[in-house]
């Protein structure tokens, strides 16, 4: 797998590899959101407290998740790029933003729609995980905006690599919010120790949905990365060779 | 026979010439104090609240005027260098460049964020805070300011290049400042209420000593980015 | 143990421009190596990689053997640096500004008197920056050339706004630090002022 990794570092070879895994990504990904979205909307039981209202939690769960995954996979990409100098690894920073953005807005609007029939409001400012989610979405954008801003764009990778660590710190708060302060969100469900406090029912759509939502968001991560790559890599004989075959 | 470099006499040389390059330049300071006052006595007026809500409305407004005034500075802390090529030598020196980093940072609290706390309490008045709780709010102002000198350090020297950067540099700062805001504010509603502060000021001094540990060298690193 | 400056398949891109590819060269003491282009050919961006301040595509520079980004600080107390900006606070005078740099780089000031007097300066050694004439502000970024023990130099086009004295000045100066095993890379745009350099690089 290392080999694999090293590889990758090439962008050559990047594009190769992932022009073959985005249609596996995308179809498997397609195939286990149908079957999480169907059994959840449909086939799991309604909640004894919410009633239907809680059939939000297969898209709210799979977005807040997706967002902070994808913060985490900028910031070791980050970490990657600047201390191996691997250049690849800006390209995936620079792709993964906008999508990090709208899974982020997407959770806290889902949430937001959830709260109000569960909570009574539609916001709540006390709550340390909506205002670090939300402190998320700000990193989110002034990563965006510091990145248009620079018109270099090996200066404008590095410096914003920087801003990405530096905001890195807060996923764990993000994550630990709920242990460390009293937040209307409840506690961990999934990874507990004695195993997830929620029904079968409800569990595996929901295991499905987030697995489903994260393979679209790679084979999404993908194509935007191959298309910055090409970008970057524009000058460079291989993608000559490769578009006079016609493979682009 | 030159006397030996030391860490020491790099750091009082830099901390000595920003301080007299503020005090040479007192506009660069008094705009901003200036600004946090007007504003915050200009928000009575737009809210038109009474005496108890302006009361328990006053620390969240004085904190974020404070810092809103604070991130207007925080240009000034490396444009200047680098527009007349002082960064070059200061970046070419011996001297460890995180050193230099935290004086440059520790003359801009001085001459910067010490005025706005000696300030603070004439806006506590105009909010009506007894004088306890405006102790407590200078306290927290204390610790807020140096935390944003040492983050919009890291915002700063990100964007030396960036025309009209103010704006950028509050973006980037103010996600990262949030729970210094959050807190400083909340421990004077605390107090207010009757609550203990501690728990809060502690949070704070933290925030200060992790940014501390790690601002100078991710500003010094960001700088020697941006050196082209 | 003579010093040296090694620098090898050195690439550097401004933007999407390449300024020069696969550059390699190297001098030692008693040199003095010329710089020369046109405008906008990459002489300053080349003296900024030699010196640490930009980080070259491809390439390593050395400095006796090491490369410069391994140790900057012995690397940093070995060179002086003279560029377009004069890197002096305008509302400081040249004493306090020469002071102040003085922490910095451990710079000695016994015969501070003497350089300020061969530069003709010493009438202006106490009025802020900002008064002096621009040959004046050259002469001045100048003296730091004469306190600073450092083997190598790099300057980027010391002679602009200088008069034909103050030229002659320069040159004698700069002379006197080559024979005294001294090494420099000049960039200018009139590389005919130095008849005595040991080689040229142009850039176009």
């Amino acid at each position: 797998m290392w080999i694999l990794l090293h590889k990758m570092a090439s962008p050559k070879y990047f594009y190769s590899i992932a022009s073959s895994l985005i249609p596996w990504l995308f179809i498997s990904g397609l195939l286990m959101m149908t079957y999480g979205m169907i059994n959840g909307l449909f086939y799991a039981p309604p909640d004894y407290q919410q009633g239907d209202a809680f059939r939000i939690i297969y898209v709210h769960v799979p977005a807040a998740y997706i967002s902070m995954m994808a913060y985490s996979l900028m910031a070791i990409a980050a970490f990657i790029a600047l201390i191996w100098r691997i250049k690849i690894a800006h390209a995936v920073i620079v792709s993964a933003a906008p999508l990090g953005a709208w899974f982020t807005f997407l959770a806290l609007l889902t949430g937001s729609l959830w709260g109000r029939p569960m909570w009574g409001t539609w916001w709540e400012w006390g709550d340390p995980r909506l205002t670090s989610e939300l402190l998320m979405l700000f990193l989110y954008l002034g990563y965006m905006a510091l990145r248009a801003s620079i018109p270099d764009v090996i200066k404008a990778d590095k410096l914003s690599a920087i801003l990405i660590l530096i905001g890195a710190i807060n996923i764990p708060v993000i994550h630990y919010s709920v242990e460390w302060w009293t937040s209307l969100h409840q506690g961990s469900t999934l990874l507990k120790s004695g195993g997830p406090s929620i029904a079968t029912s409800m569990l595996y759509p929901l295991i499905a949905s987030i697995i489903g939502l994260s393979l679209i968001f790679g084979s999404l991560l993908l194509i935007r990365t191959k298309a910055e790559v090409l970008n970057r890599e524009r000058h460079s004989r291989w993608i000559k060779e490769m578009i006079l075959k016609g493979e682009i | 026979m030159p006397k030996r470099l030391t860490l020491i006499r790099g750091f009082t040389a830099m901390f000595r010439r920003d301080l007299l390059q503020y005090k040479k330049r007192p506009s660069q300071i008094l705009n901003p104090l200036i600004f946090f006052i007007m504003i915050s006595a200009a928000f009575p007026f737009a809210v038109n609240t009474d005496q108890t809500q302006l009361v328990q409305i006053g620390p969240g407004i004085i904190w974020i005027m404070a810092i809103l005034s604070y991130l207007l500075t925080l240009h000034h802390l490396y444009n200047d260098d680098a527009e007349d090529g002082c960064l070059d030598y200061i970046m070419l020196s011996p001297q460890p460049l995180p050193l230099l980093v935290l004086a440059k940072i520790c003359a801009h609290w001085i001459s910067s964020g010490l005025p706005l706390i000696i300030i603070s309490p004439i806006i506590g008045i105009i909010y009506q805070m007894q004088v306890d709780t405006i102790l407590i709010m200078i306290a927290t102002l204390f610790f807020g300011t140096f935390a944003l000198s040492l983050v919009g350090s890291i915002g700063a020297s990100l964007t030396i290049s960036i025309d009209n950067s103010n704006i950028l540099v509050s973006l980037l700062v103010l996600p990262i400042m949030m729970p210094v805001l959050i807190f400083g504010a909340r421990t004077i509603e605390l107090y207010q209420s009757g609550a203990t502060t501690m728990s809060g000021m502690y949070f704070m001094s933290a925030y200060c000593m992790f940014a501390l540990s790690f601002s100078p060298f991710a500003s010094a690193a960001a700088l020697r980015i941006g050196a082209d | 143990m003579s010093n040296r400056l090694t620098i090898e398949n050195l690439t550097l891109f401004r933007g999407d421009k390449c300024l020069f590819k696969n550059t390699s060269f190297a001098i030692t003491q008693g040199d003095l190596l010329l710089v020369t282009g046109p405008n906008g050919s990459g002489k300053t961006t080349m003296l900024r990689s030699i010196a640490g301040l930009v980080e070259p595509e491809t390439g390593t520079i050395s400095w006796n053997q090491q490369s410069i980004l391994v140790n900057r600080q012995t690397y940093h107390e070995d060179i002086s640096w003279i560029s377009h900006n004069h890197g002096f606070k305008s509302s400081l005078s040249i004493l306090e500004n020469l002071e102040f740099e003085a922490h910095l780089y451990n710079y000695s000031f016994d015969k501070i008197d003497n350089i300020l007097e061969r530069l003709s300066l010493t009438v202006n050694k106490n009025i802020p920056f900002k008064f002096l004439s621009a040959g004046q502000k050259r002469r001045a970024s100048l003296a730091r050339l004469a306190l600073n023990k450092s083997s190598l130099w790099l300057l980027d086009e010391p002679t602009s706004n200088l008069d034909a004295h103050a030229q002659d000045i320069f040159k004698e100066i700069l002379n006197e630090h080559i024979s005294n095993n001294g090494l420099c890379v000049l960039a200018t745009h009139h590389p005919e002022v130095f008849e005595d350099s040991t080689s040229i690089i142009e850039l176009n």
